[in-house]
């Protein structure tokens, strides 16, 4: 409790956490970007469930239905509900609804089994579906004829996963390395930083399709590629935190107290600089899944028959003239998720901006 | 100052309006991809083949029906024995440049094509011809060492049209993109990955065609193409994607032209890579894939499912039956051959070559999945996909890939020789699944020798079943051209062999 400058740092900390969550949940987008992401949360993690069928299941008989084809919301004896009926596409075009048949749909049926959580459950228990031999297309089904909710849900890790990796492989490499070019200073901040200018004199997007190229194609190496076209702006971000923060009085005291220069950057200098990266975390999250699903829908990033959502939007595409919804909903997923990242991001960065 | 900007202005609207006028009759053309090349020697791709088309000839011309008639040949004569054709060259035909067509210079043409240092990908066309002699201004002899029978079929091949000895020379490497033909069109401009520019060659020998110039887009977007035709951007727009078939040929000034194509889609099976070298399990592959189903719900119902190694149409065709949907059947025999549970490979693929060819791969990997193969996509760019799938055995690693084969010479030689004989394993023909069958190859030798078109015929069939019965490939489909044309287009020709020809075509606007 001697080293004033930690005792200071706490005590600060417990007046300024209440204020910063205070602002942050007083702001109204800032909360529903949390809504938004922590609904996609929940979708990630209750895939299966959620998801009525599998995301792999191709119909060559039902290929681009339309949302709400074969639906009514009266049964055969006029009951109130939602009632579905098989619908087929003809070969050459059109779709043929069998109104003959009707099936309830009904939350909480039988479907195929899955596992859950690593295995450790397994259930066969769906939140909504069919009570009968057809298949109820909430979103409609894409080109293969497969069931575009179910798609959309089961893709949606994909595209957080990309999303949390790629920021996690920028905070890694670009905090250590901004923080230590500018503590250290020099030759060295000139060189580092020189090498971050090139580095963000590429659009970011196509200095990860550049490495994407290199690397080869693939989920994992868009994950790095994104990753590294991450890195430049937070070694920037750390740089200009801790060249104000290394001249303030409690460095200037560590240093007095004997601590190695090193052990201060990482003991005192870079956690009190993390409040802009967070705030960029947040913001580079929706860049890296907006990046991400660029390079899916440029045919670089997942392979099909993955569903991830810019691949989903690129195959879509050819089928906007006849079937927009193929294209349309992926698009609209990624603009959510995107959307929420972003809202969030800028509602902490008006929380922790200490002049507000 | 105003008024002379005013002035510019109004010259400038002129301008537009005459360049609006000239326009109305230039027929312009979306091709999928550009031209690779304007050597005609060189050229190996169909965009760039219906380029050349109208700007330099062959020697034999290949009917839409399929009849081969002397075209820069006036007449030919073949002698009893098979291995001379004398050809007489028809009089008053003058190059783009002024240079008049004589023996010496289809001599120089063809020697320049059978130039082993020049290593033409079509090379095999012409390779049996041993001698070239000019007998006077206007004949020429070609000698073989044995009777090649498809050697007529092969001078119908637009690679094998003639082009201009001296023109070569001047040019050099640049020839690409200077062509100087007979054809009825000269070229003007090739803005790479653009447009190539036509104009009227009012000299031709077998009259000025109507319009005044063509002129070719490449535009890789399906929906571009599409909406460029919809908007009257573009005359005619080839490959409509299957679901835009009924939107399109709903619109009152637009039809879809539906014709078959000499084209076959395929995936073969690497013959050295386990476990296609099991009989069984290529046909398990082949019994577990409903081609009927692709071809009516993947391609709307624009192809054919596949009856032979080849398409009808072709010199050689027999139908020899088809696998029947049988994923029973499929399981039984991988049973046999040792994979009761299965097996895991990859399927390589291109994406945007063939007419919804990823989408086909996709079918077939959920298809394949039923009996328990496990196949994973691989797609590669057209050029990277080429590259991967031509690689000698040793390095080759593609198991199975999507590939489609135009015989557009109309003669099973050029459909079965490239693709089954042992001479021709990739790299050096177009056998890329490496199959290599003694009986298969004695067939094809025969039936390329054999002067009698009813014995050729019979080898071929023959030949054809054992392929069916051995399947190197998952047989798939023939394909069909679907091209979008504007009504006021009339007499374009939309050719079996892959090129839209617009000689004798005009527009009504």
């Amino acid at each position: 409790m001697t080293e004033s400058p930690a005792g200071t740092k706490t005590g600060r900390r417990a007046r300024a956490v209440p204020k910063w969550r205070r602002r942050l949940f007083s702001s109204p987008l800032a909360v529903t970007g949390m809504v938004i992401i922590g609904f996609f949360l929940v979708v990630v993690v209750a895939a299966p469930f959620i998801a009525p069928y599998s995301p792999s299941q191709q119909s060559l008989r039902t290929t681009y239905i339309p949302p709400g084809t074969g639906v009514s919301f009266r049964g055969p004896d006029g009951q109130l509900g939602l009632w579905v009926s098989p619908a087929t596409r003809t070969p050459v075009g059109g779709v043929t609804v069998d109104e003959s048949e009707q099936y309830p749909v009904k939350f909480f049926v039988r479907g195929d089994s899955y596992e859950w959580l690593f295995g450790l459950l397994k259930s066969d228990l769906k939140l909504f579906g069919v009570d009968g031999p057809v298949k109820f297309y909430l979103l409609g089904t894409d080109e293969q004829g497969r069931d575009l909710f179910s798609r959309l849900v089961h893709g949606a890790w994909i595209s957080l996963f990309i999303g949390l990796i790629a920021v996690a492989i920028g905070i890694l490499i670009g905090v250590p390395l901004g923080s230590v070019s500018a503590f250290i200073g020099g030759s060295f901040d000139l060189v580092v930083q020189r090498i971050v200018d090139i580095m963000l004199a590429f659009p970011g997007i196509l200095l990860a399709i550049v490495l994407v190229a290199t690397f080869g194609t693939g989920l994992r190496n868009v994950m790095i590629a994104v990753g590294i076209a991450s890195i430049p702006i937070y070694a920037r971000i750390a740089r200009s935190s801790v060249l104000s923060l290394k001249e303030r009085e409690f460095v200037e005291a560590a240093g007095a107290l004997g601590r190695p220069r090193l052990s201060t950057l990482f003991r005192h200098v870079i956690p009190n600089s993390l409040a802009p990266i967070i705030v960029q975390s947040s913001l580079q999250m929706a860049v890296a899944i907006l990046f991400a699903a660029g390079l899916g829908f440029l045919g670089l990033g997942a392979r099909p028959p993955q569903p991830e959502w810019g691949l989903m939007l690129a195959r879509g595409r050819e089928y906007l003239a006849v079937a927009p919804h193929v294209a349309t909903f992926p698009g609209l997923a990624i603009v959510a998720v995107v959307l929420g990242f972003n809202l969030v991001g800028d509602g902490l960065r008006d929380a922790l901006d200490p002049r507000g | 100052m105003p008024s002379r900007i005013k002035r510019a202005l109004l010259l400038a609207l002129l301008a537009l309006l005459a360049g609006g006028v000239s326009l109305a009759q230039t027929l312009i053309i979306a091709q999928g991809t550009d031209a690779v090349t304007l050597d005609p020697h060189d050229s190996t791709d169909s965009p760039s083949a219906t380029v050349t088309s109208h700007i330099y000839e062959t020697l034999f011309e290949l009917t839409p029906d399929g009849e081969i008639l002397p075209h820069l040949a006036e007449s030919y004569e073949l002698s009893d024995d098979g291995l001379t054709l004398t050809l007489t060259l028809r009089e008053g035909v003058t190059f783009h440049d002024g240079t008049p067509l004589t023996a010496e210079v289809v001599e120089g043409s063809l020697q320049r094509f059978l130039n082993p240092d020049n290593a033409f990908s079509f090379l095999f066309l012409l390779e049996p011809i041993q001698e070239i002699e000019v007998l006077d201004e206007m004949s020429l002899e070609l000698r073989l060492n044995e009777p090649f029978a498809p050697l007529m079929s092969n001078l119908t091949h637009s690679s094998t049209a003639i082009v201009l000895p001296s023109a070569v020379e001047e040019h050099g490497d640049d020839f690409y993109r200077n062509p100087v033909g007979t054809g009825p069109f000269k070229f003007v401009s090739w803005e790479p990955n653009q447009s190539i520019d036509l104009e009227r060659n009012d000299d031709y020998w077998g009259g000025a065609p109507e319009l005044a110039g063509v002129r070719f887009l490449a535009v890789p977007e399906n929906t571009t193409r599409m909406a460029m035709v919809e908007s009257g951007e573009a005359h005619v727009a080839v490959r409509v994607p299957p679901q835009d078939i009924q939107r399109l040929d709903a619109l009152d000034n637009i039809t879809v032209e539906n014709v078959s194509s000499v084209r076959t889609i395929y995936i073969y099976f690497n013959h050295n890579i386990e476990p296609f070298t099991d009989q069984r399990v290529r046909q398990a592959v082949n019994y577990a894939v409903n081609n009927q189903d692709i071809a009516d719900f993947v391609t709307g119902g624009a192809v054919r499912p596949s009856d032979a190694a080849i398409s009808p149409g072709i010199f050689g065709y027999t139908p020899v039956g088809q696998y029947e949907y049988d994923p029973e059947r499929a399981r039984e025999l991988l049973a046999e051959a040792g994979f009761e549970d299965g097996f895991s490979t990859t399927l390589y693929s291109p994406s945007g070559r063939y007419l919804q060819d990823i989408q086909i791969a996709e079918a077939i990997q959920s298809m394949l999945a039923e009996v328990g193969i496990d196949a994973q996509i691989e797609t590669l760019e057209w050029s990277a996909y080429l590259d991967q799938t031509n690689r000698a055995a040793e390095e080759n690693n593609v198991p199975m890939g999507l590939m489609g084969w135009g015989t557009v010479t109309g003669d099973a030689d050029y459909g079965l020789f490239a693709l089954f004989h042992t001479s021709e394993h990739v790299p050096a023909g177009s056998n890329r699944a490496f199959y290599s069958s003694e009986e298969i190859d004695s067939l094809l030798d025969q039936a390329r020798t054999s002067t009698d078109p009813a014995e050729r015929e019979e080898l071929y069939a023959e030949a054809l079943q054992i392929i069916h019965d051995d399947a190197p490939w998952l047989f798939l489909h023939s394909e069909t051209q679907l091209v979008a044309v504007n009504d006021a287009v009339e007499g374009l020709i939309i050719h079996p062999t892959e090129r839209v020809l617009a000689f004798d075509a005009s527009l009504n606007e």
